[in-house]
């Protein structure tokens, strides 16, 4: 039977993470200095919790209406101003990313084939948390640009 | 229902069981089934008619005799209609625009808005208005840094009274109107005088519950007054074009009796004009998804339910139960209009607040036809559709699963974080609902009864 990769073979193995301790404001730092569009937040033990990232960001800086399912689809008759973001950034910077990050994310484990790897991926359009299947520990993420790096080098 | 009089068809249900036991048994075990809510409503009523045939209560030529097609394609019809109508944004426009109105003062935004669903619920359904107010009414109170409950459950409140109104309001009234023979009109003319009066005196007890926690700051005050409303409106091509069609369609509600047109006839073609207005300048594949994505808002679950309860109480109603209901409610008040009357409209307030009115609506259709010799005719039991319209409708304020539209809002509350709780709920507004069931007896005994 012909050889099949696994998801082992692109993860990104020991990818920057957030701590469950950390606050909105030091993510955003991270992410910042990251450059990744989401981080894998995980606790004390290593185990994956959820992803936080700049999508999460942007619906906390816009009004909950326009960002909540079944709220409003348009919402240009508001007048928003950077000055209004900044504000609701301020009011959330102490929040904790253990409190806002997505729980119901996709993951795979190392030896996931490949292929299955990449679709999530492809479908998700973010990065795929890589845990083991023992108690769920963190050990990689897929990512358009570790797939890209391996694929050139 | 109309196109179901128990007529000529005799049931042959199998193993010679009797047909009375065997229809109620089933009539019993998918009402029981709904109110548990683990199967969609749609599934149950689908299964309860498929088997009300099954077992010979029913056969197919007899069970399709049972649907109204009248109310389903006036439900239909006007799905397609908002369908259209909501891409264009003027259920936003007119929120916003009635916010500034009180100049964002939360307890005017309060009543505005309650007053803007209200009319929207009775020119439209009232289940899509508030799932098209809600967003609005969630982005000004967030603005105003207010709670948006007391303004969500003036809403639920407002679309229940509003829907009462007209006969395309709220499903239970189109049930009613198509079986009874009822026009808009009859409807405009009979209730609405008693809807506007019931409307005041409840957003003026949610206004005096909630008064102290509707403060906002002036600065928020100013946030929602820069607002821009003409901006809320995205085609304004569809925008005529809807306004067009529902002044049309209002119109032929209007003139339906001297046209000779059922409302049904009058919501598909309307339907069917709007989405020509909508499709006409496209190429081709476009029309296709386009006419896809309409259809597609259209709420079948609500459709399929209706299709399956009409067969489902016919079948109860040719096996003779519901003109036996109908006796046993004449011995109860006596053969007295003015108890019926009051029976039919308490009755169906407090059940209506149990469980889904509309199931209950369509069984007691049959039961209240099967009491015109009684009361000397179809034309003396007016005051007992009208009885049963306020009672249906105005009780499912009653509790959260009193009405589709309640249940609409806690889903949305809930999504927003802002959870509506069942006992919470049901503390206010259960009385609130028993004020309105008071005002409407006083109007069915002074007004309505001859």
């Amino acid at each position: 039977m012909a050889e099949t990769d696994t998801c082992a073979t692109i993860m990104i193995a020991d990818p920057v993470t957030l701590p469950t301790s950390a606050t909105v404001d030091q993510a955003i730092d991270v992410l910042l200095r990251a450059r990744f569009h989401h981080l894998p937040v995980v606790d004390d033990s290593g185990r994956f919790v959820g992803l936080f990232g700049v999508s999460h960001v942007a619906k906390l800086l816009l009004p909950r209406a326009v960002t909540m399912e079944g709220g409003l689809a348009d919402a240009t008759f508001v007048r928003e101003t950077l000055a209004d973001m900044s504000q609701r950034l301020d009011a959330i910077k102490g929040s904790s990313v253990l409190d806002l990050a997505e729980r119901n994310v996709r993951t795979v484990h190392p030896t996931t084939p490949l292929i299955r790897g990449l679709q999530i991926l492809h479908k998700d359009r973010t990065l795929v948390p890589v845990v083991t299947e023992d108690g769920g520990r963190l050990v990689g993420v897929l990512a358009f640009y570790g797939l890209l790096a391996r694929l050139k080098r | 229902m109309e196109g179901g009089e128990a007529g000529t068809w005799v049931p042959q249900v199998i193993f010679g069981w009797d047909a009375m036991w065997v229809a109620t048994a089933l009539l019993v075990l998918t009402y029981t089934v709904i109110i548990t809510e683990r199967v969609n409503r749609a599934i149950v009523a689908l299964i309860g008619a498929g088997l009300m045939i099954q077992v010979g209560v029913l056969d197919q030529a007899e069970a399709v005799r049972g649907i109204d097609f009248n109310t389903i394609a006036l439900l239909t019809g006007m799905m397609v209609i908002v369908a259209i109508t909501r891409k264009c944004g003027v259920f936003q426009y007119v929120a916003i625009w009635s916010a500034q109105v009180v100049k964002a003062d939360p307890r005017g935004v309060l009543i505005m808005l309650a007053v803007v669903t209200a009319v929207f619920s009775a020119l439209l359904d009232n289940v899509t208005t508030v799932l098209l107010v809600a967003p609005v009414t969630l982005l000004i109170t967030e603005e105003l840094k207010v709670n948006p409950y007391p303004v969500l459950f003036a809403e639920i409140f407002a679309s229940n009274i509003g829907g009462t109104a007209t006969l395309i309001g709220d499903p239970p009234n189109i049930i009613i109107g198509s079986a009874a023979g009822l026009t808009y009109n009859d409807f405009v003319i009979n209730l609405t005088p008693v809807i506007v009066p019931i409307l005041a005196v409840t957003i003026a007890i949610i206004h005096l519950v909630w008064r102290r926690q509707l403060v906002a700051s002036p600065e928020a005050r100013q946030r929602v007054m820069q607002f821009v409303p003409r901006e809320a409106i995205t085609d304004r091509r569809l925008l005529k074009q809807s306004l067009f069609v529902l002044a049309l369609i209002i119109v032929a509600f209007v003139l339906a009796r001297p046209l000779d047109m059922e409302p049904g006839s009058i919501a598909m073609l309307g339907a069917a004009l709007l989405l020509l207005l909508d499709n006409f300048w496209r190429g081709a594949e476009d029309q296709s998804r386009n006419t896809h994505a309409t259809f597609g808002e259209v709420e079948w679950i609500v459709i399929f339910f209706f299709i399956g309860l009409f067969i489902i109480v016919h079948g109860v109603d040719v096996a003779g139960v519901l003109a036996l209901l109908g006796e046993e409610l004449v011995v109860a008040t006596k053969g007295d209009l003015a108890i019926t009357a009051i029976a039919v409209l308490w009755g169906s307030a407090i059940l209506s607040a149990i469980i889904d009115n509309i199931p209950f609506v369509a069984t007691m259709i049959p039961v209240i036809k099967s009491l015109a010799p009684t009361f000397g005719g179809a034309d003396a039991l007016e005051p007992l559709w009208w009885s049963l319209s306020l009672g249906a409708c105005l009780g499912g304020n009653g509790s959260l699963i009193g009405a589709s539209a309640n249940l609409a809002v806690a889903g949305f509350a809930e999504r927003a974080g802002y959870p509506i709780k069942f006992l919470r709920f049901l503390l206010l507004a259960f009385p609130l609902m028993l004020v309105s069931i008071v005002l409407s007896t006083v109007y069915v005994y002074l007004v309505l009864l001859p």
